[in-house]
């Protein structure tokens, strides 16, 4: 009796879950006609490769876009929050610690995840443009990158000394201007376009970058847009570091047949004057 | 001008990379030592990671060491059997320090040790330098402008009584071949730590431990550091890719300069003085690593060397 009760619940599950859907389409696809359409976002970066060459000292990088079916009467114009995200990259921290009379470093801990960059942009104060409780919900801005870090961190005692490592870490990719935030970050210009610019210094680690562009009204989060970003060695810079990688042997022979042949080039060159 | 170093991964000026070369090639032309060990610390101040600031360093050595053994080999000044013994040792305690290098990196202590090394190393230096070098100041002043003559040292110590003597015909010796193994192995260990040529240690221990000629002496320790700083250049290539041509390159270009100026202006100055001179520079060097120890610092947490 139970068994085909139990049964009964199920199939009768199963149908109304196979019907529900069928009917929010239907119910989507009326609202569609009647109202508005959702305020979007589109958005395109200056570049979407950056190349590290000698002279490479930093880049600025612009991203600029539209609103799009914002111009609804009444409302207010929607809030962009813009992420700008590098590479995820295992970096290990230490603490130091005194013995004797020296600081030495210990007890390392490991973040198997964090972003080698991370910019925070935004139109407004973001506290003005939705809740932190909510952005962080969403994995928006440095709240959400210290869970994740907590999250992928390992070898972590407990809690407390989780959040003094990831606060620690933030810290110091800060302090590199490697995370940044600015507030001031997304500029309007008139009522549907924007651009919006961050710095990417010297040490910027290299691989595929991410700028996700979210927009926000009331609170709320309306949509998202994703576009990329390659950093990569060009040059002499690229084909130095790929042979001290890939060809160790060589290149530590041509570096010693480099320094060799700059040794008699300068004595011939002292010799003779 | 911004120059990006592919293998430190850093940007840094330019004129400051040159700058620095033109200093420490002027100061070790003027004093004729190598310049590894005031270059390394240099480097690793504006702020070049240790273990790149060490292997770089060595390779730069490789030029002028090379070229320099070679104009000394030309006038018959290298005591190429001893050379190569010094050389066997040169060889394992590069291969060890490289090995040491390579861990270190691996349990994240790179950096201190090497600093560790340097303040210990150039604690002793610039101390023995100091005292010495105001003695000769103050023979020289006794002995009314005259230089102080070279103590001759004694012909027999413990050295001559160890086993498997070996002739060396150019050094006039007939020695024990470990002291000059042991040697070779110290100095092949500093260069791989340190990203010094070692002459520093060399010289003094073939004057007074292995009694060589001081004829011999210079050319017998350039023919070893290249050999060395080679195969140091080398390894630290293939283990650990922390040799930075593009550094090297930029430092070589401005201290071979640095170094024949050096020369020129060291010959017209007095000697003695300027020693004091550099004595007071090594420890001032010394002093600033060590505080960099010792003081509280004002972040507690930073990230592990390497990649």
């Amino acid at each position: 009796m139970k068994r085909i009760s139990r049964n009964l619940v199920a199939a009768v599950a199963l149908v109304v879950s196979a019907l529900v859907p069928a009917a929010a389409q239907e119910n989507g696809a009326e609202r569609a006609r009647t109202s508005p359409p959702k305020p979007k976002v589109v958005a395109d970066l200056s570049t979407h490769t950056v190349a590290i060459k000698t002279d490479f000292a930093g880049t600025r990088v612009m991203l600029f876009g539209a609103l799009v079916g914002s111009e609804e009467e009444g409302k207010e114009r929607p809030d962009l929050i813009i992420v700008v995200r590098g590479p995820s990259k295992v970096y290990k921290l230490h603490r130091k610690k005194r013995v004797g009379p020296i600081w030495i470093n210990s007890n390392e801990r490991i973040f198997r995840a964090a972003p080698g960059y991370y910019a925070l942009l935004s139109s407004r104060i973001l506290d003005d443009i939705a809740p932190p409780e909510k952005r962080r919900a969403r994995g928006i801005g440095f709240d959400a990158l210290k869970d994740h870090l907590m999250a992928t961190g390992e070898g972590f005692r407990d809690l407390k000394e989780a959040e003094e490592y990831a606060d620690a870490f933030i810290r110091l990719m800060r302090g590199k201007g490697l995370y940044r935030t600015n507030d001031n970050g997304v500029n309007f210009s008139g009522p549907y376009l924007f651009r919006a610019t961050f710095d990417l210094p010297a040490n910027v680690p290299l691989g595929e970058y991410e700028a996700d562009v979210y927009l926000w009204r009331g609170g709320r989060l309306l949509g998202k847009f994703s576009s990329k970003l390659e950093i990569e060695k060009r040059g002499f810079e690229r084909f130095v570091y790929e042979v001290a990688h890939k060809q160790p042997l060589l290149y530590g022979i041509a570096a010693v047949i480099i320094a060799i042949a700059a040794g008699f080039a300068a004595a011939a060159a002292f010799r003779k004057s | 001008m911004q120059v990006y170093l592919p293998i430190a991964e850093i940007s840094v000026n330019l004129y400051l990379l040159l700058g620095l070369g033109g200093i420490v090639g002027f100061l070790s032309g003027m004093f004729g030592v190598g310049g590894g060990f005031l270059m390394t610390p240099m480097l690793m101040m504006i702020g070049i990671p240790p273990a790149v600031a060490v292997a770089t360093e060595a390779n730069q050595i490789v030029a002028s060491s090379v070229s320099g053994a070679l104009a000394q080999y030309r006038r018959g000044n290298v005591d190429v059997k001893m050379g190569l013994i010094l050389l066997v040792g040169g060889i394992v305690g590069s291969v060890i320090g490289v090995q040491i290098v390579k861990i270190l990196r691996e349990i994240g202590q790179v950096d201190l040790v090497i600093k560790l090394t340097y303040v210990t190393m150039l604690s002793i230096i610039g101390t023995m330098m100091f005292i010495e070098s105001v003695n000769a100041v103050r023979k020289a002043k006794k002995a009314g402008g005259k230089s102080a003559p070279v103590k001759r040292p004694g012909s027999h110590n413990w050295v001559h009584g160890l086993p498997f003597r070996m002739r060396f015909p150019r050094s006039k010796l007939y020695i024990s071949v470990i002291p000059p193994i042991l040697v070779g192995v110290a100095v092949g260990l500093l260069a791989a730590l340190m990203g010094v040529g070692g002459g520093f240690i060399m010289v003094p221990a073939m004057i007074y431990l292995l009694r060589m000629p001081t004829g011999v002496v210079v050319g017998t320790s350039l023919f070893q550091i290249g050999f060395v700083t080679i195969l140091t250049t080398i390894l630290n290539s293939v283990q650990n890719q922390t040799v930075d041509v593009m550094l090297a390159l930029i430092l070589m270009s401005s201290a071979v300069i640095g170094a024949q100026i050096g020369a020129k202006v060291g010959a017209k100055l007095p000697g003695e003085q300027l020693r004091v001179l550099l004595a007071l520079m090594v420890l001032a060097m010394c002093v600033k690593l060590a505080w960099g120890l010792i003081a509280t610092p004002s972040e507690l947490f930073s990230f592990a060397g390497g990649h």
